[in-house]
């Protein structure tokens, strides 16, 4: 039983984590966060095994991770609410041209950011090009620019 | 945060942004922050084990021990007695060694036997004596256990973190 309740635990702890400290730390990862996140690794790697290497119990912990994984993916399709707090939801940051300085302060994102994927995504020069900048679920920057 | 702090946008995208779920998201932000300073704040006080909050001693009849009342499982602790003189035996229940698998005392014990449900551990000090067991932690959760050592005897609560 241990190493079900310990994968379900870890499973949980880390969606929490993850969830609550934003979605830049998806989409734009910096060296130092990839090195983070290794170490976090390593550390899951101890609590999800502990100190049990049997391949069954590494077997057992897949199965369960892989379970619940499988289980809120059917979760979030019959529940959008759900869907919508175990995945997020999209945040205009820029409308009209005009930064909404609170929302893209609270998405963890700046100017650069979102200039940065007005120029590669459309060779955008300015700000004021750019209809709507939305942070996606998935932390990516959507660029809308005029015109379209 | 509040709902109302978020800008209002008039937009023509197909689009909900659910502002309800980014303000309890921020919020829990706030607390998550929090969280980190007092659990990083906890731990070096020794919540975990290891700081002024887990190290307990206790003493009588010139006799003491001291023990970490936070444990870590599967992270050895040491349950440190000091023998007062002419009294070298030290006796620990067994259910206790059913919770803490002991690795090793230090300095070794010139007996050891078993009498009723109790590990009886004689030194034969002449002199005053410490000895240090080393436990390593088999199951989480609480435990109190009685341990005599010379003629005190000293109630060990203990508590091991998962």
């Amino acid at each position: 039983m241990d190493p079900v309740f310990r994968a379900i635990a870890v499973y949980f702890f880390l969606m929490l984590v993850f969830r609550i400290l934003g979605k830049r730390s998806l989409s734009q990862i910096t060296s130092f966060d990839f090195l983070l996140l290794l170490i976090v690794g390593e550390a899951t790697q101890q609590a999800l095994l502990g100190d049990d290497y049997s391949i069954t119990n590494a077997v057992l912990v897949i199965i369960v991770l892989v379970g619940v994984d499988y289980l809120l993916a059917m979760i979030k399709e019959h529940s959008r609410r759900i869907e919508r707090i175990v995945e997020g939801a999209p945040l205009i940051v820029i409308a009209d041209g005009k930064v909404l300085e609170t929302r893209i302060k609270r998405a963890g994102l700046d100017e650069d950011d979102v200039m940065k994927a007005a120029r590669l995504k459309h060779g955008l020069e300015r700000i004021e090009q750019i209809k709507y900048a939305i942070q996606e679920r998935d932390g990516k920057v959507s660029i809308i620019p005029y015109g379209k | 945060m509040a709902l109302k702090d978020i800008e209002a946008v008039d937009h023509s995208l197909e689009l909900d942004e659910a502002h309800w779920l980014h303000v309890w998201i921020w919020r829990l932000q706030y607390v998550f922050i929090a969280l980190v300073i007092v659990i990083a704040g906890l731990s070096i006080a020794g919540l975990f084990g290891g700081g002024w909050l887990s190290r307990t001693e206790a003493s009588s009849d010139g006799a003491s021990v001291v023990y970490q009342r936070f444990m870590r499982y599967g992270n050895e602790t040491v349950l440190e007695a000091r023998l007062p003189a002419g009294n070298g035996s030290i006796t620990i229940p067994l259910e206790y060694f059913g919770r803490l698998k002991l690795n090793t005392v230090v300095p070794q014990p010139q007996a050891q036997r078993i009498q009723g449900n109790r590990v009886v551990f004689e030194f034969g000090a002449t002199g005053e004596s410490v000895v240090r067991f080393h436990l390593l932690p088999l199951e989480p959760g609480a435990s109190e256990a009685g341990i005599g050592v010379g003629n005190a005897s000293f109630t060990v609560s203990q508590f091991t973190w998962p």
